[in-house]
């Protein structure tokens, strides 16, 4: 097949297709719309201020990679004025996080920036490897789940940040509105496609690779040659997101911009008023300070079973009443060190972020 | 690596040779090496039956940089083994037409070698467990990118695109977390 010249500079070969828009371009010009997309993604939605100290949410994946990357380049091309973070959340999974952490530690010297790791060990004295002995490889990513969102919350609070930026692709928020809506999940179907989300008093979390496909990031990554990590959790993968995903891939292949079509759907879901009342109402957990819906806030509960060795028996809800009935938790009980939020005044020493480990 | 190591040849069927480069987590389908080396035929059946191909991965590398370690079949190898004995059981499927393949003596039409015939050879003779993440519906599974020499294989023709000696493919899982 005869070489096909680039469609926007004309001159060098094509060698990408972007599934967008289905146009050939080349090498550098796929680096320069990949990245002023991502650009436009984050000044049409007022994502940053000057000054602003930002933490991006590292794994050692391929999404979070590019990430921190473009997020580095873009910084310094268009002099946003950014103080940028590595935060690396430790789950405490041999042969799973402690490889990838190593990828996120290389990105740290390649890229030139702090690097906090926060690890569920010394957040809630237990690690996925001691919670996954207790309580089997079924319901393992619920604990998972909560555990990792506090702790980037909390980890952005040590580091003094004023938002977290995260990995999350055109294909991930496409896989979660499905899911949401297979769910009946309506509630959350707006939450998850906004592209930035602040709750009472969290950190704002935003994702400037909302219109980003995982083709091109992956591609990006190839041609940059970029260090990341793949392989997959090796506890109990979430089924039904994989599920969601292979067949999200199938309707990209036979439709490529479908992807972007049912974000488009996701966000012309309106949330009527009276379903918006029955969610409930943001509080503080009495027990650790995190912002909760009950008086305890997911994670205390959950930890609090995985304490009194109850976490077999169900999950949150269910879990809560069995130990409501059998009296009060012991007072010798481990706690999550009590949150307080950053409010301007750094709470903790900003050198913390220099974990030059 | 061009024409250094192909010893033009009357007599013997002609191969060329190939490097397959695995990315995001696609190695651990094939054993764990993410560099191959292989040599094919360069005319095979147009219905892509790798039967009659012996298996010839002159080697295998964890890293590009690595010089092999364990050469998992040697090129050229005297006794083709049998077709039947990787991962491949006997009936084989075209899942283009759906209708089973006829025993490879009784077609004897061939193309120039393609990308398509290379995906099956890596099923049937490479794949070291669940073909399935691999191949669906006789190409690559949806989520899998394609590069041939550096370029996106959408640009190339997919499937149809001819393979030359020297040349390069790579194939990378998108679908590895992020
Ligand atoms: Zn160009
Ligand atoms: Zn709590």
């Amino acid at each position: 097949m005869a070489p096909r010249p680039c469609a926007l500079c004309q001159k060098a070969k094509a060698m990408v297709k972007r599934p967008k828009t289905g146009q050939q371009i080349c090498r550098d010009c796929f680096f320069y719309v990949f990245e002023t997309e991502v650009h436009n993604t984050i000044i049409q939605s007022k994502l940053f201020s000057p000054g602003d100290r930002v933490a991006i949410g590292a794994s050692g994946g391929k999404d979070s990679t590019v990430l921190a990357y473009v997020m580095k380049t873009l910084n310094e091309r268009y002099q946003y004025g950014l103080e940028l973070f590595l935060l690396s959340i430790d789950e405490g999974i041999t042969g799973y996080r402690d490889d990838s952490l190593e990828t996120v530690k290389r990105n740290q010297q390649q890229y030139d920036m702090p690097l906090k790791i926060l690890s569920y060990n010394e957040l809630y004295g237990w690690t996925m490897d001691a919670i996954v002995s207790q309580v089997g490889r079924k319901n393992n990513c619920t604990f998972c789940g909560v555990f990792r969102r506090q702790a980037l919350d909390r980890g952005a609070a040590m580091l003094n940040v004023d938002h977290i930026v995260t990995g999350h692709n055109a294909d991930d928020i496409a896989e979660t509105v499905l899911m949401n809506i297979m769910r009946g999940d309506i509630a959350r179907l707006g939450r998850c496609t906004s592209i930035c989300t602040q709750g009472e008093d969290t950190i704002c979390r935003s994702k400037p690779f909302k219109y980003a496909y995982e083709k091109e990031i992956v591609m990006y990554a190839y041609f940059k040659k970029l260090d990341y990590f793949s392989t997959e959790c090796i506890y109990s993968p979430d089924a039904y997101r994989g599920h969601a995903r292979a067949f999200l891939k199938d309707l990209e292949a036979a439709r490529p911009s479908a992807i972007i079509d049912i974000i488009h759907s996701g966000e012309a879901f309106e949330i009527k008023e009276e379903i918006k009342a029955t969610q409930k109402v943001q509080q503080t957990c009495q027990r650790c300070g995190y912002m909760s819906s009950n008086a305890l806030c997911k994670a205390c509960t959950l930890l609090e079973g995985l304490e009194r060795g109850m976490a077999n028996s169900g999950i949150t809800d269910r879990v809560r009443k069995k130990m409501e009935a059998e009296g009060p938790a012991p007072e010798n009980l481990r706690n999550i060190p009590f949150f307080t939020q950053a409010s301007g005044s750094p709470a903790i020493a900003v050198s913390v972020a220099l974990d030059a480990t | 690596m061009a024409a250094s190591t192909h010893t033009p040849s009357t007599s013997a069927p002609a191969t060329i040779s190939l490097k397959i480069e695995f990315g995001g987590g696609l190695e651990l389908l094939f054993g764990g090496a993410r560099s191959h080396q292989v040599r094919i035929p360069a005319f095979v059946p147009l219905n892509n039956s790798t039967a009659s191909a012996s298996p010839a991965v002159i080697a295998s590398f964890s890293s590009t940089t690595e010089t092999p370690t364990s050469p998992t079949t040697l090129a050229a190898s005297t006794t083709p083994t049998s077709p039947t004995t990787p991962i491949t059981p006997a009936t084989l499927v075209d899942t283009i037409s759906g209708s089973r393949l006829k025993d490879h003596d009784g077609d004897k039409r061939t193309k120039a070698a393609d990308v398509e015939y290379l995906i099956h050879y890596m099923r049937d003779w490479m794949l070291t467990e669940r073909p399935e993440l691999f191949m669906e519906a006789g190409t690559v599974r949806p989520g899998i990118l394609v590069l041939i020499n550096d370029t996106d294989w959408e640009l190339e023709g997919e499937g149809e695109c001819a393979l030359k000696d020297g040349d390069e493919i790579v194939f990378i899982s998108t679908l590895h977390g992020g």
